[in-house]
């Protein structure tokens, strides 16, 4: 730390707090120099100790987190929409009939003896197989 | 901006500030690790067009002492200086720790006759080295208010100084 006598400013505030009066001006001197000179961290204990804390705090923010939030911000969110997608119940395979009343308005358009030939799981080729009842089946 | 040079140019000023407006010296500390701590993570802001780096730290020295000043009239502290070893360290003798703790003790005893504006202006005035006009900025105080409370404060110290020195 500078002295009084060697700082510019506080040898002129010095003087200008004594109104330019010499003896006030030499006492003035004498406390701004009690104070600069006071030891407030004998041998830089404190000065060190900060030092390495702050030093050792940096590298463990650096080191442990690095850009942690932006990933959470990009995965979270692709997380729960992927989870939507999964468990939403338009992917899961409904029967387009429904078998408690074939007549039914919420199987229209079909008509009763389709919707019932659906519902007992008829083969594709059942007209085939009404037309020609005998010709043997593969 | 090269930081450890920062540190070692400005941390006796900075804390010695604190050490002045602040009784304990744990206190002091972990303040004076605060001030750095912010000025490291806020480097970037630092704007040489609004003043220079002086001025930047103590502005930050004082913010974070005003705080610790607001907070401990809520709180209490709970001082742990009595674990402080440095008397009873082998570095330094008992004798040499005591003078410099009685040097200390003397001069946070002049301080107590400030109130604590004057207390502030006049331990920025000593540690920073801002001019007035400097000062009134960081303050947000008037610039001729600045220069009387510094001349009634040092007229104060002049008187309590007078004092011991004719009680010694």
């Amino acid at each position: 730390m500078k002295t009084c006598k060697e700082s510019q400013e506080l040898k002129k505030f010095a003087a200008e707090a004594a109104n330019s009066n010499p003896s006030d001006t030499r006492h003035n001197e004498r406390i701004v120099s009690l104070f600069l000179n006071a030891d407030f961290d004998p041998k830089d204990k404190i000065k060190n100790r900060i030092f390495q804390k702050l030093t050792r705090q940096n590298c463990a923010e650096t080191k442990a987190y690095p850009f942690s939030y932006k990933i959470l911000a990009a995965t979270v969110p692709l997380g729960i929409a992927a989870l939507v997608m999964l468990w939403h119940p338009i992917h899961k395979s409904t029967r387009y009939l429904r078998p408690a009343n074939c007549y039914a308005y919420y199987n229209f358009p079909s008509t009763g003896a389709e919707a019932m030939l659906r519902i007992n799981e008829t083969p594709t080729d059942w007209l085939a197989y009404y037309r020609f009842p005998n010709r043997p089946r593969p | 901006m090269d930081f450890p040079q920062i540190y070692e140019e400005y941390f006796d000023r900075i804390y010695a500030y604190i050490r002045c407006r602040v009784n304990s010296v744990c206190a002091a500390e972990d303040i004076a690790m605060q001030v750095f701590k912010n000025a490291y993570k806020k480097s970037a802001q630092y704007d040489s067009a609004r003043g220079n780096i002086a001025q930047w730290l103590f502005g930050i020295a004082r913010n974070e002492t005003n705080y610790h000043l607001r907070m401990a009239v809520l709180r209490t502290f709970f001082p742990l200086d009595i674990f402080d070893s440095d008397i009873a360290s082998t570095e330094t003798t008992v004798l040499d720790a005591l003078v410099a703790e009685e040097d200390i003790l003397k001069l946070k005893s002049a301080l107590e006759v400030l109130n604590t504006r004057e207390r502030e202006l006049v331990t920025l005035k000593f540690y920073s080295e801002l001019n007035n006009r400097e000062i009134a900025k960081l303050t947000g105080l008037g610039e001729s208010n600045v220069g009387t409370t510094l001349c009634r404060a040092m007229a104060k110290l002049r008187q309590t100084f007078g004092r011991t020195d004719e009680n010694m």
